[in-house]
């Protein structure tokens, strides 16, 4: 799974070095500064507009007393009012039948798809998938139709009328309305997650029996080994010892257990419990990530192997080239049994080898104190594509000295440093062979929690993007009728999807090897250029004119960039989908900063709002 | 509706004063198209004053301007020039909406919601306690003749059932100051007489009614004061029965005269030069007809009323003691 921000929650909201790019302020001084930022050009932008309409000073007095009657409307909320409205809102949704008719249709598609035939390496994964996506677009699509379509309406049926002379407030108005809605999705969200548990725990649930066995006199006390029936499109290999319970080798990330049941000497009878792991949480613990040269010198990242995505980078087979990550908190009373390592390599071959096994590496465990010197005999194993490989680093192990002499030492005491870190280092061991590599790829399992859990995480996600979506859709709704209320939250909410996208496109970095450079100029002068059919690559005269669209684009491209990432939601950071279909539990610090998101566009949406509704000729 | 018995047990009848509640200075609005190009200029400088405990009625012909005025009132519109206030604050002032009442044209309700869930949700809007809401929401179901339909949705109202809920919900926090948008379209003649009782036992209250209508009659009937509009401007304003009053003919309602007593005065008002009009026995309006077949009906149902004669002596009694309130 690509995990790319690894923030706690302090460390997104205050300035740091931990932030990535540019900006190192941190969540709140960026908030600060943009609030500030839209109150001046939403103030000057107001101005103009009251001035053209009232003259110049009776403008400023009209925009000042409907910012200083903010104050006095705040001062005057009344949660009842929110309610009565919000309950208004719910009750709307239900009488009108959007609900039901919505509620009936998921169901009968998320059943329909029980009888999906899933041929999958991975069925669990792709159940995961399937549920929270369709559970997510439905309760996008339906949050924007209820949102957009209540308050145009009111207005159009004329019902606003008789509201809005009562002593409620616009605020109360928007508050309520996505209060409401958002309490029609929540339990909308909370169906489709109890329908969604039950189709996706009974959809990768399967049996299998026993099809072959033989008697096997194994040293290590195995008696019976043999192999199961083919169900769900696999079939497993099992070995079962002396004392009767024994289990099943690892296909498609599930194992079963076999136990002996009893029946004769010569026709012993097996029972196949139901599958293992198949649903899991994994709490992985990440470290930071250095690499070595080929040589063996430092480097941050690591070989590029050509034009391909740059999340993972690569260390070469057979030589010096190493990946090391530094873990902390790493502590006897957390890992009792050694530390359960996860890897989730990616493989580059430049030659077939042995197409059927995995290429070989190895983890060395390191003191992270360099006097010290030492580190554990590497550890073998084999990586093999698209699967997570498991390791156990044992507590009791053999240490190499600098020196080069060995001895067994234990993990704690010679291998983690008194600030409890450790590094563990990653080599490739075939030459010729490459390893791709992420910070997300080798981590520790530290602990599981429980799936169930997890799936109604992820639904969270889905609540924050349903609750943003309503946010939005009311906001629109208070100034434009319905068709293109829904249109424009249609349209922010696949900017929102598409934001990343749409800054990359905005400054021009659609060749992912020249990251840097900007093709084609900004808008205007991309407009010249198809008019003038002239394509990106040639570079435009230095006339008068030409410099005046470079200017007018900067300005441009700095509203339209700051729009795209700063102001519109990025709905994909909120889908936490792939962690529940990866199998990895979601991080409560990515919870809490989702939800402080959330509720800043809600209040943000709110006053917004607020001053389209307050200063609305509502029977115009 | 039960007003009327409520009407004739008030003892005390509050006067108007001279406290202004409603002022209009320079009120000009002018509506635009999209470009900002003047399409129609509905109200010109209107100055208005309406004080507290009267009926005051805005007349005038299908766009003249008095629907306009009172959503100016009420900010529902913003003026384009001048001002509009309400209890001294400006009419947009959300605050000024805890004193007043608005009956809109057409009743705009929540159609999915019964007549008891609509008076909650307005209520609410008033911050009412549930304990208030429950109390006023029953006087006024009561009030408005509601009881048996409170628990239908209002898509399956009638037209005056409507109209019956969005006047109970215009009422709902005990308005000082009650706008009613023709408030006696479409209604039938007994909900247009129950409604008319009402608007005159709110003044009777000490409230104050600012009404529009383009029924004359019924303008007529319950306004002190009224203001004509036409095209947008003034033309016309003061107290209803100076306005109509005809300076120079006496009207004299007599009964039990004879034919040779008519004869008389028919000589002493020719002997003091003065003109006989009209002089002749004086025919029920359609609206008492019809009201009083409609109670006689109520009081012996099955039976086509009779003794015409006979009942109207009563009805005119009835009607003697309506016009001295």
């Amino acid at each position: 799974m690509i995990v790319e921000d690894f923030l706690s929650f302090t460390d997104w909201l205050l300035p740091g070095p931990a932030h990535t790019g540019n900006i190192k302020i941190g969540a709140f001084f960026l908030f600060w500064i943009l609030a500030f930022a839209v109150f001046i050009i939403g103030s000057i932008v107001c101005y103009l507009y009251a001035a053209v309409r009232h003259g110049f000073t009776e403008g400023f007095y009209v925009v000042a007393r409907t910012v200083g009657g903010f104050w006095v409307d705040m001062r005057h909320m009344s949660v009842r009012r929110i309610w009565a409205v919000a309950r208004l809102a719910i009750q709307e949704s239900i009488r009108r039948k959007v609900v039901i008719v919505f509620v009936i249709f998921m169901i009968i598609l998320l059943f329909a798809s029980w009888f999906l035939d899933v041929e999958s390496e991975n069925p669990a994964k792709l159940y995961l998938s399937f549920v929270l996506t369709t559970a997510n677009f439905f309760v996008l699509g339906l949050a924007i139709l209820l949102a957009t379509f209540s308050l145009p309406s009111d207005i159009k049926n004329r019902t606003i009328y008789s509201v809005v002379t009562k002593p409620v407030r616009a605020i109360e108005l928007v508050l309520g309305r996505i209060l409401g809605f958002g309490a029609v999705g929540t339990v909308l969200i909370v169906v489709m997650c109890v329908v969604g548990y039950f189709f996706v725990t009974r959809g990768v649930h399967h049996d299998h029996i026993v099809e072959t066995f033989s008697l096997v006199d194994g040293n290590d006390g195995t008696a019976w080994a043999g192999v199961t029936s083919y169900d769900s499109h696999h079939s497993h290999q099992f070995e079962v010892p002396v004392n009767g319970v024994g289990r099943t080798d690892v296909v498609h990330g599930h194992w079963h257990e076999v136990r002996h049941t009893g029946g004769s000497e010569d026709a012993p009878t097996f029972e196949v419990g139901a599958p293992q792991d198949m649903l899991q949480s994994r709490v992985p613990e990440y470290g930071s990530l250095r690499f070595l040269t080929r040589s063996g010198v430092a480097i941050r990242g690591g070989i590029s192997i050509g034009d391909e995505f740059d999340y993972r980078s690569y260390i070469s087979g057979g030589t010096l080239s190493s990946a090391i990550w530094t873990f902390s908190n790493v502590t006897r009373e957390k890992y009792q049994d050694g530390l359960p390592l996860e890897l989730g390599l990616q493989v580059f071959r430049t030659n077939k080898g042995e197409q059927d096994k995995g290429v070989l590496g190895t983890i060395t465990i390191q003191n992270p104190d360099e006097d010290k010197g030492q580190e554990s005999a590497p550890i073998y194993f084999e990586a093999r594509e698209f699967e997570i490989d498991q390791l156990r680093v044992p507590v009791e192990l053999d240490i190499v000295r600098s020196d080069g002499s060995s001895h067994r030492g234990n993990l704690f005491e010679d291998l983690v440093n008194d600030r409890n870190e450790v590094k563990i280092k990653l080599q490739c061991s075939e030459r010729n062979q490459y390893y791709g590599v992420s910070r997300a790829d080798l981590y520790i399992r530290a602990d599981n929690t429980s799936f169930g859990f997890n799936f109604i995480k992820g639904h969270l996600g889905i609540w924050f993007q349903m609750v943003l979506a309503t946010c939005f859709g009311v906001m629109f709704s208070t100034f434009l009728n319905t068709a293109v209320s829904m249109l424009a939250a249609f349209g922010s909410l696949l900017m929102g999807f598409f934001s990343s996208n749409i800054h990359s496109v905005l400054i021009g970095q659609f060749d992912p090897i020249a990251t840097d450079a900007t093709f084609g100029g900004g808008p205007i002068e991309a407009f010249v250029r198809v008019v003038t059919q002239k394509n990106v690559a040639l570079s435009v005269d230095l006339t008068l004119s030409s410099q005046i669209i470079d200017k007018l684009d900067k300005v441009l491209m700095i509203v339209l960039t700051g729009v795209a990432k700063f102001l519109l939601p990025d709905y994909r950071s909120f889908n936490t989908s792939d962690y529940v279909a990866y199998g990895y539990s979601i991080d409560p610090n990515l919870i809490a900063r989702h939800a402080t998101i959330t509720l800043v566009y809600l209040l943000g949406a709110s006053i917004v709002g607020y001053f389209f509704l307050k200063t609305r000729e509502i029977a115009a | 509706m039960s007003a009327e018995v409520k009407v004739k047990s008030e003892p005390q009848v509050k006067k108007p004063t001279d406290e202004v509640v409603i002022e209009t200075r320079n009120l000009t609005k002018v509506y635009r198209d999209f470009w900002g190009r003047q399409k129609v200029r509905a109200l010109k400088a209107l100055d208005l004053e309406v004080r507290r405990g009267e009926v005051f009625g805005l007349l005038g012909p299908n766009g003249s301007g008095k629907s306009t005025t009172i959503k100016l009132l009420l900010g529902l519109l913003f003026p384009t020039s001048g001002q509009a206030l309400v209890f001294d604050r400006q009419a947009q002032d959300v605050r000024k909406n805890e004193r007043i009442g608005y009956l809109p044209e057409e009743s705009y309700l929540y159609k999915f919601l019964n007549a008891e869930e609509t008076l909650d949700f307005y209520g609410r809007l008033f911050d009412m306690t549930t304990a208030q809401r429950r109390s006023r929401i029953d006087e006024l179901i009561n009030m408005v003749g509601l009881d048996w339909a409170k628990r239908r949705q209002l898509k399956e109202y009638s037209k005056g059932m409507t109209r019956r809920i969005g006047l109970a919900q215009a009422l709902i926090n005990d308005p000082e100051l009650i706008f009613l948008d023709e408030p006696t379209t479409g209604l039938d003649p007994i909900g247009t007489r129950d409604m008319k009782d009402l608007i005159l036992d709110l003044r009777d209250k000490g409230k104050t009614v600012l009404m529009c209508s383009h029924l004359l009659a019924d303008v007529q009937d319950v306004c002190d004061r009224i203001a004509i509009l036409h095209q947008g401007e003034l033309k016309e304003l003061g107290r209803v029965d100076k306005l109509l009053t005809v300076q120079d003919v006496t009207q004299i309602h007599a009964k039990g005269l004879s034919e040779s007593a008519k004869d008389e005065i028919r000589q002493v008002i020719s002997r003091h030069e003065a003109e006989l009009l009209m002089m002749d026995n004086p025919t029920s309006t359609l609206e008492d007809l019809f009201l009083r077949i409609v109670r006689e009906s109520e009081a012996r149902p099955g039976r086509r009323a009779q003794d015409v004669d006979k009942d109207q002596e009563v009805d005119r009694e009835t009607e003697s003691s309506n016009g001295d309130r």
